[in-house]
C-alpha cells in the first residue's frame, strides 16, 4: 500500500496538519507517483536515501503504510514540514507547495521524507540535497548554488 | 549578484508571507524551571543526616546541571548514577547512560580522572550536564539513535571507602524535550545580550563558524550589532521560558529562510563553556535556533514560535528600533 495520503481518514498528531482538500488531491497522488518512479528509474535516489542516517532507501519510505501526509496552510511561506519523534510519522506539504504547483509538491514530498529518514534540520543542507539527487535539479544549480526556479531543488536550502 | 537571484527565485517559489496564528496566542505563564534550592541529602542513615549538616551537598540548577560542594575532605567516587523516579514513586538508575560509561563527577569531558575524587574542604564542582538523554549522555558525542528523557530524576554519589553512604541531588524535572531544555538553559542565568541582523545568504559550515564574526553558522552583519537593555533581556529570557510560546513537536520546515536576527546571550555560568549561547531567529519561518556548549562540543536545536510569533516581532522591533525591515513587520 505504501505512504497513505491523509484524505480525512487520519487525524494527525500535530493540531495544524489536516486532511488534504478535494482540489489538491490529484497533485498529492501525482507527486506520490512520481517519487515511485523515482525511486525505480534514478539510480542516485535510493543510495542518497541509504546514506541518511535511519538507512531507509527512499522505496522503502514510500513503501511504509505508517507514514502519512497531510496538508497545512498556515500564513508563512511554508512548503513543507515533517517531524519524526514517537508517536507519530508524518509530514505535511504545505498551501505554498501546491500554490507553487505539482512538482513543488514531489519536491517537497522527497525533502519531508528526507527528514523522516534522519536527515538533521538547520544548518544541514541534506534534506534538500535529496531533491537533487532525485533527479529534481541541475547539475548548475549544486555547482553554482544558483536557484533555477523551474526545477523543484533550492540549492542552499538549509534544514 | 548569487544573493540577489536566490532571494529573487525564492520569491517566485514561495510567494508571500504574513502574520499567523495570533490567536494561539497564550498567556504569559511562566513554565521553566528555575534553579533550585541546594538541598542536602544523604546517606545510608535517614536519622544520621537530620541534625548535622551532610559532607556533601549537590545542588540541582537548571534540569540537568548539578554543583557538588564538599563540606569536609571527602573522597567521592567519580561514577555516579542518575536515577528516574517511576509512577509507584520508587527509583531506577540509568545503566546505559554514554553507552554504559554512565554519568561522572567531571567538569569538562576533556578532563581525565581517577575512580575516586579527593574533594578538600570547601570545594565545589560544577558538572558537565546531563543532556536528558541515553546514548549521548554527558560527553559521548550526538547518536543516530537517541532517548530523551522527561520526568522526575535525581542524581546520586557514593563515597569512595563506603559506597553504601550516598548522596543525593534534590528531584529535578526533567523537561519535555531537548529543545525545552536548550531553551531553559539559555534563559538560566542570562545575564546580557547582544543583537544583530545576520546575513542569510551566505552561511558558512558551521565548524568553521564562530562568534563574533558568526553566529549559527550565519555572518553577523556587525553594523547591526547592539547590546540589549536589561529590560529586554528580561523579556528574552522569559519567553524563552514560556513552553506555550512554542510548538511542542520536532517540526523541519521546508521555508524561505530569507531574515534573520542573531543574538549573542551571556550566562552566568561556572564553567566558562557554557557561558555564551547563539541563537538565530529565523523570521519568515518562525524557527528559533540555538547552538549551546556542552561536554558533547556544540549542539544545536531548532524549535517552531508559531504560538508567540506576534510577541516576537513586538521584541525585535524594541531592540533594533533602526531596522526599517523589521518595522514594517506584523
Amino acid at each position: 500500500m505504501g505512504i497513505q495520503l491523509n484524505l480525512g481518514d487520519h487525524l494527525s498528531k500535530v493540531d495544524f496538519w489536516f486532511p488534504i482538500p478535494p482540489e489538491n488531491r490529484a497533485a498529492a497522488q501525482w507527486a506520490r507517483t512520481q517519487a515511485r518512479d523515482i525511486a525505480s528509474r534514478v539510480s542516485g535516489a535510493n543510495r542518497y536515501f541509504r546514506n541518511l542516517p535511519r538507512g531507509k532507501s527512499l522505496s522503502e519510505l514510500l513503501n511504509d503504510s505508517t507514514i502519512w501526509v497531510n496538508y497545512m496552510n498556515i500564513d508563512v511561506p511554508l512548503h513543507g514540514q515533517s517531524g519524526d519523534e514517537a508517536p507519530y510519522r508524518e509530514l505535511a506539504i504545505g498551501y505554498w507547495a501546491f500554490r507553487a504547483g505539482k512538482r513543488a509538491v514531489l519536491g517537497t514530498l522527497i525533502h519531508e521524507l528526507a527528514h523522516i529518514n534522519g536527515a538533521p534540520g538547520f544548518p544541514s543542507l541534506d534534506a534538500e540535497l535529496a531533491v537533487y539527487y532525485c533527479g529534481l535539479g541541475t547539475a548548475k544549480e549544486l555547482k553554482t548554488g544558483v536557484d533555477d526556479p523551474s526545477t523543484p531543488y533550492t540549492p542552499g536550502h538549509r534544514g | 549578484m548569487v544573493a540577489f537571484q536566490v532571494a529573487r527565485n525564492w520569491c517566485v517559489k514561495l510567494t508571500g508571507a504574513g502574520c499567523l496564528l495570533a490567536a494561539l496566542l497564550g498567556c504569559s505563564k511562566h513554565s521553566g524551571t528555575e534553579p533550585q534550592a541546594s538541598v542536602a541529602l544523604t546517606a545510608d542513615s535517614p536519622a544520621s543526616g537530620l541534625a548535622a549538616e551532610p559532607p556533601l551537598v549537590i545542588s540541582a540548577d537548571a534540569p540537568g546541571e548539578f554543583t557538588v560542594h564538599a563540606k569536609v575532605a571527602i573522597g567521592v567516587a567519580t561514577l555516579a548514577q542518575l536515577e528516574a523516579q517511576a509512577a509507584d514513586g520508587s527509583w531506577t538508575p540509568y545503566t546505559d547512560l554514554d553507552s554504559g560509561r554512565g554519568y561522572r563527577l567531571v567538569e569538562t569531558c576533556a578532563s581525565s580522572v581517577p575512580d575516586c575524587r579527593s574533594l578538600s574542604a570547601g570545594e565545589s564542582l560544577t558538572l558537565a550536564p546531563w543532556s536528558g538523554a541515553t546514548c549521548s549522555a554527558q560527553c559521548q558525542p550526538a547518536c543516530a539513535s537517541e532517548t530523551f528523557h522527561p520526568g522526575r530524576h535525581r542524581l546520586v554519589a557514593h563515597e569512595c571507602e563506603n559506597p553504601a553512604k550516598r548522596y543525593e541531588s534534590p528531584p529535578f524535572e526533567m523537561v519535555a524535550s531537548v529543545r525545552s531544555l536548550a531553551r531553559l538553559r539559555a534563559a538560566a542565568g542570562l545575564e546580557s545580550a547582544r543583537i544583530f541582523r545576520l546575513d542569510p545568504l551566505h552561511p558558512v559550515d558551521s565548524a568553521a563558524s564562530h562568534p563574533p564574526a558568526y553566529v549559527a553558522s550565519l555572518r553577523v552583519l556587525s553594523e547591526t550589532l547592539r547590546p540589549l537593555t536589561p529590560e529586554l533581556v528580561k523579556d528574552f529570557a522569559n519567553w524563552l521560558r514560556r513552553e506555550e510560546a512554542f510548538i511542542p513537536y520536532q517540526l523541519f520546515k521546508r521555508c524561505l529562510q530569507r531574515r534573520w536576527v542573531g543574538l549573542l546571550l551571556e550566562n552566568r555560568s561556572p564553567a566558562a563553556a557554557q557561558s555564551t549561547t547563539e541563537v538565530a531567529i529565523d523570521i519568515n519561518c518562525n524557527s528559533l535556533m540555538l547552538v549551546t556548549t556542552d561536554g558533547r562540543g556544540r549542539g544545536w536545536t531548532e524549535s517552531q514560535f508559531e504560538p508567540s510569533r506576534s510577541e516576537v516581532v513586538a521584541f525585535l522591533r524594541r531592540a533594533l528600533p533602526d531596522d526599517q525591515e523589521l518595522q514594517g513587520l506584523h
